[in-house]
């Protein structure tokens, strides 16, 4: 069954938040490998978030 | 090939929402994929969320457009929204018509095309129960409830003064009288009566029978021969706008000042007086000064 397990590429998902929708990989048990990227990626993309957040928050809180 | 090591959860704060949360960077191969660094994730997520839930009435504010007032009300409540740069508020009035200014005045861009700038009336009242009074040989009384001129057991001169008075300097004065309501049934005869106005740019009440007595007059508009007044019964005095002139006309008079009308016995029979309500009675109005002018 390993044979199934591929790599995704980090290179493919690239940040667009906020001017759009973040792309992010879909994961398919038994057939998609857990890399180290995606941890960082959802993890940055977190970061882009709240950072988004906290320039707006004048804004936001007014 | 480097052995693995496991990251620590405790070396990555959670500061949202007064600052980033910390995350850590994972490599292959050198780091550990444990769990807490999913739930990291989740607990930075539901930090999110919930911040996002705690604004969401701000965040989902209806957006604003201009505002139209209502005609002639000068507040204009602004509903609740959320209004980007460049919008606008606006106040209107139909009556701010070019032909209800005078002419050549601009009022909030409108140029004004009335010749003469209009006729205009008023009415004035004393404001302060102080401000009305009268006052004999002897005694200074300011604040009885009534108001006396003529001749009781002596002389009876009364003040009325008028503050706030906006009749612009220069104005026309083409009316004036006092209109005032008995305090009383005075039948006896024969009250005879001088009014003057205080011959001052803006005249404040006096507070003695010295001061009464030495205040500067116009001149005199005769009220003679006074017929009986009924109790709460409104009487009017003759024209008085040749002595209110003389005050409008002072050089240094100014809109917004204070006017005073002084009426001063003239010979009256002993106990033929007349006694008008003062500011601050509870069951008529008070004395108004009643003028019409043009500029």
């Amino acid at each position: 069954m390993a044979g199934y397990y591929h790599h995704l590429a980090a290179g493919d998902y690239i940040p667009a938040f906020p001017v759009s929708v973040d792309p992010l990989p879909a994961l398919i048990q038994r057939r998609t490998f857990i890399d180290a990227w995606m941890f960082n990626l959802l993890f940055s993309r977190i970061l882009a978030v709240q950072q988004y957040i906290i320039d707006n928050r004048t804004n936001i809180e007014a | 090939m480097p052995v693995p090591v496991h990251l620590i959860e405790g070396d990555y704060p959670k500061e949202f929402p007064s600052d980033l949360d910390s995350f850590p960077t994972v490599l292959d191969n050198e780091h550990y994929i444990d769990a807490w660094l999913l739930n990291s994730a989740f607990s930075s997520l539901s930090a999110i969320e919930g911040y996002l839930i705690g604004w969401r009435g701000n965040i989902e504010r209806p957006l604003g457009t201009d505002i139209e007032g209502y005609n002639g009300v000068l507040d204009i409540p602004i509903p609740e929204a959320y209004y980007p740069a460049g919008l606008y508020c606006h106040a209107h009035d139909a009556n701010l018509v070019a032909e209800n200014i005078k002419a050549d005045v601009d009022i909030f861009g409108v140029i004004g095309s009335l010749a003469g700038g209009g006729s205009h009336e008023a009415y004035f009242t004393s404001l302060l129960r102080a401000n009305d009074g009268y006052w004999t040989p002897t005694v200074f009384q300011p604040s009885a409830g009534y108001t006396n001129f003529g001749y009781s057991t002596a002389i009876n001169n009364a003040f009325l003064l008028f503050p706030l008075c906006f009749i612009p300097q220069g104005a026309t004065i083409t009316s004036a009288t006092l209109l005032c309501h008995a305090a009383g049934n005075y039948n006896a005869d024969t009250c005879n009566a001088i009014c003057y106005f205080n011959a001052a740019d803006s005249a404040t009440a006096p507070t003695s029978v010295a001061t009464a007595d030495a205040l500067s007059l116009t001149d005199g508009v005769v009220w003679s021969a006074i017929p009986h007044w009924a109790s709460n019964t409104e009487y009017e005095s003759p024209d008085l706008s040749s002595a209110l002139q003389q005050v409008i006309d002072r050089p240094d008079y100014a809109a917004g000042s204070s006017v005073m009308l002084v009426i001063k016995d003239n010979g009256s029979t002993a106990s033929a007086f007349r006694g008008m309500r003062e500011y601050y009675q509870t069951t008529t109005i008070p004395p108004r000064l009643h003028v019409t002018w043009t500029e």
